[in-house]
């Protein structure tokens, strides 16, 4: 239960960070709210609502044949499942994951930003972002930055400092091409990922000339399998080589139990949706 | 701060706590059709269109919807007009307790806005954010598919004159027939009355403290600070609220459950338990008022694990002096039973096999949408009115006027709109302490609990550990079965004796055999409590042994259906362990006059395609391939037989009188919980009386105005209460027959009452309403009316026979249902509509037994899954095809040949899916539920030749 007293309500985002570091206390951005109005919170003394900020496009940046794309943080879920520019992008792993968010009312009221930031249990967009090399446009009272997503996963304390609002997601055009999946494991089919993993491919000819593999759900904050990147590339296009890397990803995580799934399934699993993504990226039909 | 927005059209301005969530500001304007189910997002009763979009009002502060467009569920329509959605789900009888239904129309609506013609998965995906707990999501899917395609207003209680919804050969006129509930279309315009929609003045809300420990003794307790909060009104302790043992069981008086908890007590034994209780003027006080008691707690050591708890050494967890009715409180054994039939050694002694295996299964919580929630007031006349989400009013009346030592002459209880209960509202879990603080405060209280008090603090199915032996001759007969089942019950013993007497009583006659033991020790340990749900036992106990029959047929090398029905039991038959287990005591003789058993099997066999593929199995080989080259497919079955009633101890009352228009008033002490029983009791009524169902007003229930019943518990109101229903209709024809023989000038034999008439032999006539008139204003001036009880001492079994098709991965062990038929002997289905809807609910909830839902604790006994993100229940898009079949048997001692339904469903599930695992896999699974990780252990170990289970054949072979 929220049991706050101040509530600002900016109408853009400039405003949001100057009323962040105006107002005493403990504060929190807050848009869908899905997550942080049920679990509330004794130690926050205020929250900002970034309703009314706008940050809910989504569109082409720059010219070419592969122009990024640039998501607003505040878009919701349900609209990035439906838009056919992210449907365009890479496969449409960003669809996919987003789709597979919770249920079609949290979808409603959740947001891009949101999920990127939510923490304590694996939500489903980063893996698909981290594949597309995804970055942050973060905004505070001193202007605005870029982080790449790997850098705010892997490094988060260090590169997101406290009064960051993210406002962009920004997907760059040279993943647009790449042949990508993006699979999720619960233990129902609406549920809160066991583990959810998405795998990217630039196919050459019969050979991976670049491969891209995340997941999310080990207990740690989401991330690339960079040693399964790495064993793939240049490798033929082959069902035992999507094995092999499957393989290889659950012995490059280590992952924590918690009450969804023991470290030692997840480990599993890894590997499991590793090889189910990179097969379905590849166009293997598996059945 | 100030808000403006547009709720269904009319705008609003609004001054709300920035904080406040839209689920509360709309429900304080007055839009009481949005319902509080979870306050989490997960549950969808709260949800409203937003600009025409479905979200969850209770994860929207108020503040975020500043000029946006809101609507609730009597934006759609009202009695007057309704929308054609509301419409189409009363007519198919969708909306069960309706708490989770308001919000599912919503999403239909925006859902067909956006989509004109959805495939049923773009329904199902439209409905993801709409848990219903009682139903199985197949009549909203319909009804839905209906407004879609143009075909509104063409099923359900529409078609009933077809054949699919009228049952009983046209011997009855209502009876047998898919009426539409009684409620009437505002039970899904947003206008059912639950306990949350009573508005009082000087309203206080209560809340629970409770206790972090999973064991502690209450050393000291400081309330001062939380006193001192202005508008707190009242804390309660065991300082200061009488110490009254006894058992939170709504059973009958005596209660067979042991007196072993107070109000409040100075010791805590689960993680939950109360430690006080407090009023205050707002839900945010009454939470910052729990917070400033201050309790210094000596810590004691814990016992989490029922193996343990009759080890000598354990930690006693009730040493209290006062409780009673505790098997042996020193060694924690709660309750013990055992009962033998026949020999049992000597029976295993002839056997040429001996088969021995154990089962286990979880804790799971009831979940109703709608969560415990208790008003108390004085009214105008000093006396205590209750008004709770409860199935067992008048148990209700007597333990609050005991655990308050207040004259019971002073209590009512009112039942009003129930939001799901499934059993866990058979407990007395707040009433006795919110009308603790009414007393105390001479104030309205309302006490709603959280929805992780819900799940951690109420009450739960047991889990068991069940070991099952049974001995066989070379050609499968059964000589001898024997059944030890260790029952933990938790931090208290409700139900602690009759469940697990249930998992025997109920499970083990299906099959025969001469020689049968059982026994049950039920134990204490410092966990979730154990209570009464759906299926009070029976679903543990057929879990067992429906995959052990499975496991003897396959050993043997018989088919696994010809295997059950060859022992299975028939009619004529006697129930052996009737009269030793009884409600706690010696029970009643029981014959199965009726057993539809075969013809449940037959047309379960034919729509899921038993026979094709049992032959499409090559010779050896297990299970087919799937979908995808890492999945196979399996098809398994579940038999069950259940109870109708507790025989002897179960008594239900009806009360009829007459109105002047030829209108009945039905006044039942019986509860609908959701089911659909007001309904079906007014049919039975209407039947006796010649008129239509809807001419029947149903009041139900309230302690000073209705008749006492038990109330809905033990699968009896169909059986029981409706006998009452029967009986009190009778005796009200027959003065009404004697009014219009006056008015005929015939003598009142012969003459009948039909179609709103009065018939005599020579074919002279007259309206009900002719002789209501006559009866009230004539000379004779009488009101008919009529009170019956009914008690029985049968027990009619409904038989179930169930099947199911699975597809399992192979490497991640995730189990897909595909789909699951179960066909139901019921004797006669009053409303066949109403009954399919407790099939298809009953299986949907085992579904979740068997696969996804486990409370699960931390080594301090704390629930980590205490929400229902983390506590899985099926959604519309998890729930496969169901096909609920309905077989007609007659059962002679049952009002219009009917027995019950509601609970057998849930009986077949579990075995069903653990055998179709099988039947894929040719991995035996023992342990519920089926999670992915628990399934894939199995898998593995058998591919290791660890458990030596496996059959063989293709499982492991992949492309």
């Amino acid at each position: 239960m929220l049991d706050l007293e101040v509530l600002h309500r900016p109408t853009t985002p400039e405003e949001a960070v100057r009323l962040y570091d105006a107002t005493p206390g403990n504060g929190l951005y807050v848009a869908g709210g899905t997550v942080l109005v049920p679990a509330g919170s004794s130690r926050l003394d205020y929250l900002i609502d970034l309703s009314h900020v706008g940050l809910d496009y989504i569109r082409r940046e720059g010219d070419g044949p592969a122009p990024d794309l640039a998501i607003g943080a505040g878009v919701r879920i349900a609209d990035l499942a439906r838009n056919a520019e992210v449907a365009a992008v890479a496969s449409g792993i960003v669809r996919d994951a987003a789709s597979a968010v919770a249920t079609h009312t949290v979808r409603n009221r959740a947001t891009v930003g949101g999920n990127i930031v939510v923490s304590h249990y694996p939500t489903d967009l980063p893996a698909a972002l981290l594949v597309l090399d995804a970055r942050l446009e973060v905004l505070n009272g001193e202007g605005t930055r870029e982080i790449a997503l790997t850098e705010f996963y892997g490094n988060r304390r260090e590169v997101h400092e406290k009064g960051d609002l993210i406002i962009e997601v920004r997907i760059p055009g040279e993943g647009r091409g790449f042949a990508a999946a993006f699979e999720k494991l619960g233990r129902l089919k609406v549920d809160i990922a066991i583990v959810n993993c998405a795998a990217a491919l630039r196919i050459d000819g019969d050979a991976i000339a670049e491969a891209r593999v995340a997941v999310n759900g080990t207990g740690r904050p989401p991330s690339r399998l960079r040693e399964v990147e790495s064993f793939l590339a240049g490798k033929p296009v082959a069902v035992s080589t999507f094995e092999e890397a499957g393989r290889v990803a659950s012995g490059s995580v280590e992952p924590r139990s918690n009450h969804r799934a023991s470290a030692d399934y997840r480990r599993k699993m890894v590997g499991v949706l590793t090889k189910r993504t990179l097969l379905k990226a590849a166009g293997i039909d598996d059945r | 701060m100030d808000v403006g927005f547009t709720v269904n059209g009319a705008p609003v301005r609004v001054t709300i706590q920035p904080s406040e969530v839209l689920l509360d500001t709309l429900r304080r304007l007055g839009w009481r059709g949005v319902k509080a189910g979870c306050r989490a997002g997960s549950c969808g009763s709260c949800t409203v269109l937003l600009d025409g979009r479905p979200v969850p009002s209770c994860t929207v502060m108020t503040a975020q919807v500043e000029g946006a467009a809101v609507t609730t569920i009597e934006g759609l329509g009202d009695p007057a007009s309704p929308h054609p959605l509301q419409s189409e789900f009363l007519a198919r009888g969708a909306a069960q307790c309706a708490y989770c239904m308001q919000g599912m129309i919503l999403s239909a609506k925006a859902l067909l806005d956006e989509n004109p013609n959805p495939d049923e998965e773009a329904i199902r995906r439209g409905l993801s954010g709409n848990i219903c707990r009682c139903t199985g999501y197949v009549k909203a899917i319909d009804a839905i598919e209906a407004v879609a395609g143009g075909a509104a207003g063409e099923g359900g209680a529409a078609k009933a004159g077809g054949p699919a919804h009228r049952a009983g050969d046209g011997r009855f006129a209502t009876v047998g027939v898919s009426e539409a509930k009684t409620e009437g279309i505002g039970l899904v315009a947003g206008l059912a009355k639950y306990t949350d929609d009573f508005a009082f003045e000087g309203l206080l809300h209560g809340r629970i403290k409770r206790s972090p420990h999973a064991h502690a003794r209450i050393v000291a307790i400081d309330t001062s600070k939380a006193l001192a909060l202005p508008g707190v009104h009242a804390v309660l302790t065991h300082e200061n609220v009488p110490r009254v043992p006894f058992s939170t069981a709504g059973q009958n008086h005596p209660e067979p459950s042991p007196y072993d908890c107070v109000m409040l007590d100075r010791k805590v034994r689960f993680v939950g338990d109360r430690v006080a209780a407090v009023a205050a003027e707002t839900p945010l006080l009454a939470k910052r008022a729990c917070d400033l008691i201050e309790v210094e707690y000596e810590v004691l050591p814990l016992l989490l694990e029922p193996e343990r708890a009759m080890d000598p050494g354990a930690p006693v967890i009730h040493d209290e002096e006062d409780a009673s009715g505790i098997a042996d409180a020193s060694r924690n054994l709660a309750a013990h039973v055992d009962a033998e039939v026949g020999d049992v050694a000597k029976g295993f002694d002839s056997a040429d096999r001996v088969f021995e295996h154990t089962y286990s299964v979880q804790y799971i919580h009831a979940n109703p949408t709608e969560p415990h929630i208790t008003a108390t007031y004085l009214d105008e006349k000093d006396r205590l009115v209750v008004i709770t989400s409860t199935q067992v009013p008048f148990h209700v009346r007597r333990i609050v006027a005991r655990v308050n030592e207040f004259p019971l002459w002073r209590v009512r209880v009112i039942k009003p709109r129930i939001g799901g209960a499934f059993g866990v509202k058979q407990e007395v879990v707040l009433e006795d302490v919110c009308a603790a603080l009414t007393l105390r405060t001479r104030r309205p209280v309302k006490l709603r609990l959280d929805r992780d008090e819900e799940l951690a603090a109420t009450r739960t199915r047991h889990p068991q550990t069940i070991r099952l032996r049974t001995g066989v001759r070379s050609d499968g007969s059964i000589v001898a079965r024997e059944m030890k089942v260790l029952t933990n019950s938790g931090a208290y013993g409700t139900h602690a004796l009759t469940v697990p007497s249930n998992t025997g009583s109920k499970s083990l006659p299906l099959y025969r055999s001469p020689n049968i033991s059982f026994s049950n020790d039920s134990v204490y340990t410092n966990l979730a409590v154990g209570g009464a749900c759906r299926g009070y036992g029976a679903p543990q106990g057929y879990f067992a042994v429906d995959s052990h029959m499975d496991e003897i047929a396959h050993a043997l090398g018989i088919d696994p259906v010809e295997y059950r029905l060859a022992n299975a039991v028939r009619e004529g038959d006697e129930d052996p362990l009737a009269t030793k287990l009884g409600e706690g005591k010696e029970g009643f003789r029981r014959i199965f006059r009726t057993n539809g058993l075969a013809e449940c099997w037959e047309r379960v066999g034919e729509v899921s395609g038993w026979d094709a593929w049992r032959a499409s199995l090559a010779p050896g080989e297990t299970g087919r391939p799937g979908s995808r080259s890492h999945t196979r497919v399996g098809k398994g079955v579940g038999f069950a037989m259940h109870g109708s009633g507790i025989p002897g101890d179960d008594m239900g009352g009806a009360t009829i009188k007459a109105n002047e228009d030829g209108s009945f008033n039905l006044l039942v002490g019986a509860t609908d919980l959701g089911t659909g029983s007001d309904t079906i009791l007014a049919q039975m009524a209407a039947e006796v009386l010649g008129v239509e169902a809807r001419e029947i007003v149903v009041y139900s229930s309230d302690t000073d105005r209705t008749p006492f019943d038990v109330g809905a518990y033990a699968s009896s109101t169909t059986y029981v209460s409706g006998g009452a229903v029967v009986k009190a209709a009778e005796r009200v024809r027959d003065r009404m027959l004697h009014h219009a023989a006056a008015l005929l000038g015939e003598g009142p034999e012969g003459l009948v009452c039909a179609a709103g008439r009065v018939t005599a032999a020579s074919g002279k006539s007259v309206t009900l309403k002719e002789v209501a008139t006559a009866a009230m204003y004539g000379e004779e001036k009488e009101q008919v009316s009529f009170t019956a009880s009914n008690v029985t001492y049968d027990c009619p079994p409904p038989f179930a026979a169930a099947c199911t098709t699975v597809e399992v991965d192979l490497e991640t062990g995730r189990v897909d249902v595909h789909d699951f038929a179960c066909a139901i002997d019921l004797g006669f289905p009053i409303n066949p509509a109403l009954a399919e809807g407790q099939i298809e609910g009953g299986v949907l909830m085992g579904l979740g037994y068997a696969l996804s839902e486990e409370m699960l604790f931390d080594g301090k006994g704390r629930m980590l899954n205490a929400n229902l993100r983390d506590y899985r229940v099926f959604t519309a898009v998890d729930a496969p095809r169901i096909k609920a079949i309905l077989v007609t048997t007659n059962e002679p001692t049952g009002p219009f040949g009917a027995k019950s339904v509601s609970e057998i469903p849930v009986d077949v599930v579990a075995p069903a899916v653990a055998n179709a695992i099988f039947a894929a896999t040719g991995v035996r699974l023992r342990d519920l539920p089926f999670t992915p990780e628990r399934v894939l252990a199995g898998i593995e170990a058998a591919a290791g030749g660890g458990s030596g289970d496996r059959t063989g054949g293709a499982t492991g072979d992949r492309p």
